[in-house]
């Protein structure tokens, strides 16, 4: 048997090769289905992005348009123009809201005897009610006490004597100013309602009686006149 | 002659496939996947814009529909409010002044020694007109406030702006009340009123 090979070229290992081949040829061809269907996908993708691009564009001009005659039809100045109008019909409302009654109720409960009531002036601004109040009294000290006694009800708050002098006859005339506050806040066991009306009178001369104002009308509450 | 040089030249056939394969693999990738790619990914930000610039619009139109529907019902309110509310013309109004407050003020036992009207004022801004009127009223206490009570839970729009108290004579309940009372109509359409 002879030990040495004759040939004239080495042999390789064929199916080795064949395999390598036939891997790569295989994996090819794998890459390139893949690929295929990839470009498929970006395709219709492609496809339905741009179509909804486009719908959403069409749709956005749609608007767009609707969207200038609306801004057309209620133009700026129409809306501030009803705002306006609307702001002046709340400021009406809320003055012919303002109880009188309840107001001269609570003047009536805390006015000295020797002071009087002269004048009354209210102010009301978005909802903020300021009160311009002209009163006489015998001295600046019972115009004082008057001040002390409508904080002290916290009807009023901030009441100032802007003006005071002394009149022809003796006595003082001021000009208080100072916010009105028709809903006071209560407290445990308080006495915050205001009293039904002829309990006490504006005129010191007629304090204290009564008769024929009717007690149960004129006690009608600021939010249920609103 | 290499082995790999002697291989390639052996299997020359298969080599060619395979590398061809490949080649179209290479090309496929180069000149087609890559660039839809970046077309779906362009489409996309495209896409994206558009919706949002759709939604902004959507928001905006709700936000007028919103706008027109509260003006609409503002407008509701202020037509109710100039028909319902205040009288509907100067006639009306005036009526108010006199003889509805004469009439109260004489069902309240209060005399009226004198009544000033002014003549009817409007904002150029407004589409109301006021009518003021300054009444001097003489009587006693009570019936200053049932007066007064009675103006202001009256159905009729009538605002009390000032209220003055002084005393006549020496009788202690000889009151005189200078009452300075406003009521509004509506007067007509101002420009800016118009949509």
């Amino acid at each position: 048997m002879l030990g040495t090979n004759l040939a004239t070229r080495p042999f390789y290992n064929e199916r080795a090769v064949h395999f390598v081949l036939g891997v790569l040829a295989v994996a090819g061809l794998a890459v390139l289905t893949y690929g295929v269907l990839r470009i498929v996908s970006y395709s219709l993708d492609n496809t339905e992005l741009t179509a909804r691009a486009a719908q959403a564009d069409l749709e956005s001009e749609r608007l767009s348009a609707r969207l200038a005659e609306l801004q057309q039809v209620v133009s700026a100045e129409a809306l501030e123009s009803v705002a306006a109008a609307a702001r002046e019909a709340d400021t009406l409302l809320d003055q012919r809201g303002f109880s009188w009654t309840n107001f001269f109720s609570r003047i009536e409960t805390t006015l000295p005897p020797d002071v009087m009531l002269t004048e009354v002036r209210p102010a009301i601004d978005a909802g903020a009610i300021e009160v311009t109040m002209g009163v006489t009294g015998s001295g600046l000290d019972a115009i004082s006490e008057f001040i002390t006694r409508l904080e002290e009800s916290r009807a009023f708050a901030g009441v100032l004597n802007l003006v005071a002098e002394l009149t022809v006859d003796g006595m003082y005339s001021a000009t208080l100013t100072g916010q009105y506050l028709p809903d006071p806040p209560l407290v445990a066991g308080g006495t915050d309602a205001p009293p039904p009306p002829g309990d006490a009178d504006l005129d010191p001369g007629t304090q204290g009686h009564d008769e024929s104002v009717d007690e149960t009308d004129p006690g009608v509450s600021e939010e249920e006149r609103r | 002659m290499t082995l790999l040089r002697r291989i390639l030249e052996e299997k020359r056939g298969w080599v060619t496939v395979v590398a061809g394969i490949l080649l179209v693999d290479a090309g496929l990738y180069a000149f087609a996947v890559f660039p839809l790619t970046n077309k779906v990914a362009q489409a996309e930000i495209r896409m994206t814009a558009a919706d949002s610039r759709l939604a902004q619009l959507r928001s905006a139109y709700a936000a007028v529909n919103r706008t027109i529907s509260d003006k609409s019902d503002s407008d509701t309110d202020l037509e109710r409010f100039y028909a319902e509310v205040l009288p509907t013309s100067l006639a009306a109004a005036r009526n108010l002044l006199n003889p509805y407050l004469d009439n109260l003020a004489i069902a309240t036992r209060l005399e009226l020694p004198e009544r000033r009207t002014t003549a009817p004022e409007g904002d150029r801004e407004s589409l109301l007109a006021r009518i003021e009127a300054t009444m001097v009223l003489a009587g006693n206490y009570n019936d200053i406030r049932q007066f007064i009570y009675e103006l202001e839970t009256a159905a009729e729009f009538i605002l009390i702006e000032e209220v003055k108290l002084s005393r006549t004579g020496d009788a202690e309940d000889d009151l005189v009340l200078e009452l300075g009372v406003s009521t509004y109509y509506r007067e007509g359409v101002v420009a800016a009123q118009q949509p």
